[in-house]
C-alpha cells in the first residue's frame, strides 16, 4: 500500500514537471524569435529597444549564418524562427530561391543605394560593412603597407598574412567580389598562390584581429568594423586600416550589406515585419550602426569610427556589383574555394 | 504453467524490444540521416568535393594527437597514483582529493586559460621577453599546434587513467612484489617487471578513454588552431548550407572512430590474464629517500599546470569585474544556469535509471548485451557529428520533439549511457542471482526483490554513475551548440559564444568558474563522501570513469578487464 502511494507520488512529480515544460516551451514559441548570424553583444542593444518599442519578447538564436539557413530549410514545414538576420546577402538569396522568405516592403527602402536591395523585397539590407586589410603598425611600416590584395601574394608576405575561414560568409563574398572582376581562372590562382605564400587561414574574423594586433600576423583581411572593435578593447592598438585597390583602374574593395528577412510562415509574422520596420527607423538603425560599428544605409546617420579612418559609402572605390550578383556567385567559390579556406 | 511460460516469454518480448527499438533509433537514426544526406550525390561527388580537404593527412594529424595526448596523460597520471598508494610522499591525502579534480575542468576551459597565457601574444611571452630583454614581439612560446592541443588535452584528461591506475594499486596483492623484491630484483626492476605490467589492464582501459576522447575532441583543437575533422565539420555547419560534405566527413569520421574502437578493445582484451585476487593486505609505503623531492616538485607541477593556474587565470580574468557587475550578469544568465543544471540533471537521471535497467537485463540475458552495444556505438559518435545527425533525424521522424529540450536530453542518452551502464552494470554484475532468489523464496515480489535488495546493493555504483554522467552533461558543449532550441542556451554554449564574439573576456571567465563550480561540488562530494556514506564495498561498484565532453568510449569488455584492479575510479578508501 505504502509503496503504491510512493509510486503514484512518483509519477505524479514526472506529470507535473513534462506539463511545466510544455508550459514553458508554449510561453517560449509566443516570443519573436530570431535567428541571429551576428555577434550577440553587440546586436543586444538594438533588440532590446525593439522589445521596448515593440512590446514583444524577442528570443535571440545566435549561431553561423550557414547553421542557421540550415535550420530555415529543415524547418520549412513547422518554422522555428521568425525572423533572419544574414551577415551578407549570400545567404538570403540561398533561401529566397528555395521559396523560404517573405517579402517585406518599405519606403524607406528608397533611401538605400538600389545595389544594396533585394530586387523582390525578399530581404531587406539593414547596414553595411567593407572588406579591408588590417595591419600591425609595429610590423608594417608605411612605405611597406600594401595597396591591393594582390601584392599579398609578394615573398615579402609570406607567412605574414591572415584571413578568417569560409566559416565567416564574408570571406566568401570577398572571393566572390575577385572572380566577378577578374574572372574565375584568376581568382583560382590568386587563392592557390596565397596559400603558397602561407596565407593562415583562422577560425573566424575575432581570431584575426586579436592575430594581427597581437603581432602574430602582420596584415589581416577582414572587415572594416574589427579594427574598431580592436580600438575598443585596446585604444593603444598598434593597428592601421588599409582600403585596398583604390587606383583608378583597380577593382575596389567590396561592400556587404547585413540582411535581415522575414520567415516564410513565420508563427509570428506581423512582429517579424515590425522588427524589421524597427530595424529602418532613423533610432533603430542607429543602434545597429553604432552597437556594430557598420556602415548607415539609411541617410542622416552618423557613421561610426569617422575620426579615426573609416570611410563613408561613396568616399572609397567599391566594385559595381550589386549584393545578389555577389549573392550568386558564393555558391561557385564556396566549392572552388572550401577546402582552402577551411581553418 | 505453460501458458504462464509463454506468457512470460511475450512479455519478455515486449520488453525487448521495447527497450532496442529507441535505441537503435536514437543511435542509428542520426547516424543514418547523415549517410543518407552525404551519399545522396553518390560516393564519387563526395570524394572529389572533399578532394581539397586533405582528409588523409587530416586524419593522420588528429591520430598523432590522440597518441600524444595518451602519452602524456599516461606519463602524468600513472606515476602520480602510484606516488599517492605506495610511497611515502608528503601530502599523499591531498592529491587524493586533488587530482581527480581536473575533470572537472572541461578542457575547451582549459584550453581558453592557456591560450590566455601561452598564445604568442599571451602573457608567458610578454614575461619572458620583458625579463630576458628580448625585442619586443619575440614570440618564444606558441601554444598553438599539436604539441600545445595535446598538452592541455592531457592535463584534464589524465585523471581517468590516474584513478584507474590508483584503484588497480590499492586492490593489487603486494605479495608478488615483496617476493620479486625477496628475489634481488631493484625497485626499479619489480616496478618495471612486476607492478607495470600487472598495471596494464587499468593503464589501457584509461588510455582508451583518453585516446577517444582526444580523437573526437573539438572544444579544445579548435581553439587552438589543430585542423580536424570535427573542426571542418562545424566549420562547414556553420558556414554553408551544404549538407553533403559535412554529412559525408561526420560518417567517414564515424566509420574510422568504431573501427579504432574495435581494434583498440581487441587489443586490450588480451589483458585478460592480468586478474589479481582483491584479498590484498597493506603494506608499509616505499621510502622515495632523495627522490623525495623531485617527486614533490612533480605532483605539484602537474596538480599547478592542471588545477592551480587554470583556476586562479579564470579567477584573475572574472575580478576586472565589479560584484555588483558580476552580480548583474549572473542574474541575466541565471536562465542558461537554469537550463544547464536541469537538462543534464534529466540526463544524469535518465541515464542512471536506464543503465540500471540494461545492467541487470545484461547480466542475465543476451537483450541487454545488444542495447549496451547499441549505446557503446553513440559514445563513440563525435558529438559534432551526434549534434548534426539528431537535428536532421528528429525534425524528419519526431518532429514533435524537434525544436524542444527534450531532444537535448536525449543526446546526452546517446552519449553518455555508456558510462553509466559502466557503473551500475560493474556493481550489478557484483549481486549474485542467488541473493535475488533467496528474496524470492523469502515470498518478496519481483518489485520487493528489486527495492529491497538488489537497489541497495547497487545504489551507490548509482549515485557514482549520476554524478559522473552529471558531469559529462555539464561540460557537453560540442553536441549541444548544433542540438539546442531556440533560447534554450546552456552555460557551456554561452562561455563558447562570448569567447568566439569578444574573445576571453571577463565575463566568460566568470561563466566557466560557475560552470567548474558546479560540478565539482558534486564530484568533490563523491570522492570525499561516498565510502563514509556507503561502506567499504563501494570502492568496487563505482564506474570507471568515463570520457567526457563529447565523446569516448568504453565497453563492458574495456570495463571487464579494467574492473578487477581499476574499477574504482570515483572514490578511494580515505
Amino acid at each position: 500500500m505504502i509503496h503504491t502511494i510512493r509510486n503514484i507520488r512518483v509519477v505524479l512529480a514526472i506529470l507535473i514537471g513534462l506539463t511545466l515544460t510544455l508550459a514553458a516551451l508554449e510561453a517560449l514559441a509566443k516570443d519573436l524569435v530570431v535567428y541571429s548570424g551576428r555577434k550577440e553583444e553587440l546586436i543586444r542593444p538594438a533588440i532590446q529597444a525593439a522589445e521596448r518599442a515593440l512590446g514583444v519578447k524577442v528570443t535571440l538564436f545566435t549561431a553561423g549564418a550557414g547553421e542557421l539557413a540550415r535550420r530555415i530549410e529543415l524547418e520549412r514545414t513547422n518554422p522555428k524562427g521568425d525572423v533572419f538576420i544574414g551577415t551578407t546577402a549570400g545567404f538570403a538569396e540561398l533561401l529566397r530561391a528555395k521559396g523560404l522568405l517573405d517579402t517585406f516592403a518599405s519606403p524607406v527602402l528608397n533611401e538605400i543605394p538600389r545595389e544594396f536591395r533585394s530586387p523582390d523585397n525578399s530581404w531587406v539590407p539593414i547596414t553595411a560593412r567593407v572588406r579591408v586589410l588590417m595591419v600591425n603598425t609595429n610590423l608594417v611600416k608605411p612605405p611597406d603597407t600594401p595597396k591591393s590584395y594582390f601584392d599579398l601574394t609578394a615573398p615579402r608576405w609570406k607567412g605574414k598574412v591572415t584571413v578568417a575561414s569560409m566559416g565567416e560568409r564574408t570571406t566568401v563574398g570577398w572571393l566572390a567580389a575577385i572572380m566577378a572582376a577578374r574572372g574565375e581562372e584568376f581568382a583560382k590562382k590568386y587563392v592557390a598562390d596565397l596559400k603558397a605564400n602561407g596565407l593562415k587561414v583562422l577560425k573566424n574574423n575575432t581570431e584575426v584581429r586579436k592575430a594581427v594586433s597581437g603581432a602574430e600576423y602582420a596584415i589581416g583581411i577582414t572587415n572594416h568594423y574589427y579594427y574598431l572593435l580592436q580600438l575598443q578593447d585596446e585604444a593603444k592598438s598598434p593597428i592601421g586600416i588599409v582600403y585596398p585597390d583604390q587606383g583608378p583602374t583597380d577593382m575596389g574593395t567590396p561592400v556587404f550589406s547585413i540582411t535581415a528577412a522575414v520567415i516564410k510562415g513565420a508563427r509570428n509574422a506581423d512582429a517579424a515585419r515590425s522588427l524589421l520596420e524597427f530595424f529602418l527607423t532613423p533610432d533603430g538603425n542607429r543602434l545597429l550602426v553604432e552597437g556594430e560599428f557598420e556602415i548607415p544605409l539609411l541617410l542622416g546617420l552618423h557613421l561610426p569610427g569617422a575620426e579615426k579612418g573609416i570611410k563613408a559609402l561613396g568616399q572609397f572605390r567599391r566594385p559595381a556589383l550589386t549584393q545578389v550578383q555577389l549573392a550568386e556567385l558564393e555558391p561557385k567559390v564556396e566549392r572552388l574555394f572550401g577546402g582552402a579556406m577551411t581553418p | 504453467m505453460a501458458s504462464s511460460g509463454v506468457q512470460t516469454s511475450r512479455l519478455r518480448f515486449v520488453r525487448d524490444l521495447g527497450l532496442l527499438l529507441p535505441a537503435a533509433a536514437l543511435v542509428l537514426g542520426p547516424v543514418g540521416f547523415l549517410a543518407w544526406m552525404g551519399l545522396g550525390g553518390g560516393i564519387g561527388d563526395l570524394v572529389v568535393r572533399t578532394h581539397d580537404l586533405g582528409i588523409l593527412p587530416t586524419v593522420g594529424r588528429v591520430f598523432l594527437l590522440a597518441a600524444a595526448t595518451t602519452l602524456m596523460a599516461a606519463i602524468m597520471g600513472v606515476p602520480l597514483a602510484w606516488l599517492m598508494v605506495r610511497s611515502d610522499l608528503p601530502g599523499r591525502r591531498l592529491i587524493r582529493w586533488l587530482a581527480p579534480l581536473p575533470l572537472a575542468i572541461p578542457p575547451y576551459i582549459g584550453a581558453l586559460v592557456y591560450q590566455i597565457v601561452c598564445a604568442p601574444s599571451g602573457s608567458l611571452n610578454a614575461i619572458l621577453t620583458w625579463s630576458l630583454d628580448l625585442p619586443p614581439d619575440s614570440r618564444i612560446v606558441s601554444i598553438y599546434g599539436i604539441p600545445g592541443a595535446a598538452w592541455v588535452l592531457s592535463l584534464f584528461c589524465f585523471p581517468y587513467i590516474f584513478l584507474l591506475v590508483a584503484g588497480a594499486l590499492e586492490r593489487m596483492n603486494p605479495s608478488l612484489e615483496e617476493a620479486a623484491r625477496a628475489a634481488g630484483m631493484s625497485r626499479w626492476t619489480v616496478f618495471s617487471r612486476v607492478t607495470l605490467p600487472m598495471l596494464r589492464p587499468a593503464i589501457g582501459g584509461g588510455g582508451l578513454m583518453v585516446f577517444l576522447y582526444a580523437w573526437a575532441d573539438f572544444g579544445v583543437v579548435s581553439l587552438l588552431r589543430v585542423r580536424t575533422i570535427t573542426t571542418m565539420v562545424f566549420d562547414y555547419v556553420q558556414g554553408t548550407m551544404d549538407w553533403t560534405i559535412p554529412a559525408g566527413l561526420s560518417v567517414f569520421l564515424t566509420l574510422i572512430t568504431t573501427a579504432v574502437l574495435a581494434v583498440q578493445l581487441r587489443f586490450l582484451g588480451r589483458g585478460r590474464y592480468t586478474q589479481v585476487s582483491s584479498a590484498s593486505r597493506p603494506i608499509g609505503p616505499v621510502p622515495l629517500g632523495r627522490w623525495r623531492i623531485p617527486a614533490m616538485l612533480f605532483g605539484v607541477l602537474v596538480l599547478l599546470c592542471s588545477l592551480g593556474m587554470p583556476l586562479g587565470v579564470l579567477a584573475f580574468r572574472a575580478s576586472r569585474l565589479s560584484v555588483s557587475a558580476a552580480s548583474a550578469f549572473l542574474s541575466q544568465q541565471s536562465s542558461f544556469i537554469g537550463n544547464s543544471v536541469w537538462t543534464a540533471a534529466s540526463g544524469a537521471t535518465v541515464a542512471s535509471v536506464l543503465a540500471l535497467v540494461i545492467g541487470w537485463l545484461q547480466a542475465r540475458h543476451r537483450i541487454g548485451r545488444g542495447v549496451s552495444a547499441m549505446f557503446q556505438v553513440g559514445y563513440a559518435i563525435p558529438g559534432t557529428v551526434l549534434g548534426l545527425g539528431m537535428v536532421g533525424f528528429f525534425h524528419a521522424a519526431l518532429p514533435w520533439l524537434y525544436g524542444s529540450p527534450i531532444v537535448l536530453i536525449l543526446g546526452y542518452l546517446v552519449l553518455f549511457v555508456t558510462p553509466a551502464i559502466q557503473g551500475t552494470g560493474a556493481a550489478l554484475a557484483q549481486i549474485s542471482p542467488s541473493l535475488e532468489e533467496a528474496a524470492r523464496g523469502l515470498g518478496r515480489g519481483p518489485l520487493a526483490t528489486f527495492r529491497e535488495v538488489t537497489f541497495p546493493l547497487v545504489r551507490p555504483g548509482l549515485v557514482a554513475a549520476w554524478v559522473l554522467v552529471f558531469m559529462l552533461c555539464m561540460r557537453e558543449l560540442a553536441a549541444t551548440l548544433i542540438l539546442r532550441p531556440p533560447g534554450f542556451d546552456t552555460l557551456p554554449v554561452r562561455i563558447w559564444i562570448h569567447t568566439m564574439d569578444v574573445g576571453p573576456v571577463p565575463t566568460a571567465a566568470l561563466l566557466a568558474l560557475v560552470l567548474v563550480a558546479i560540478v565539482a561540488v558534486p564530484w568533490l562530494a563523491l570522492v570525499t563522501f561516498d565510502r563514509a556514506a556507503y561502506g567499504v564495498g563501494a570502492a568496487q561498484r563505482t564506474p570507471v570513469t568515463s570520457s567526457s565532453g563529447h565523446l569516448a568510449a568504453e565497453s563492458p569488455r574495456a570495463a571487464a578487464d579494467a574492473q578487477p584492479e581499476g574499477a574504482h575510479a570515483v572514490p578511494y578508501r580515505s
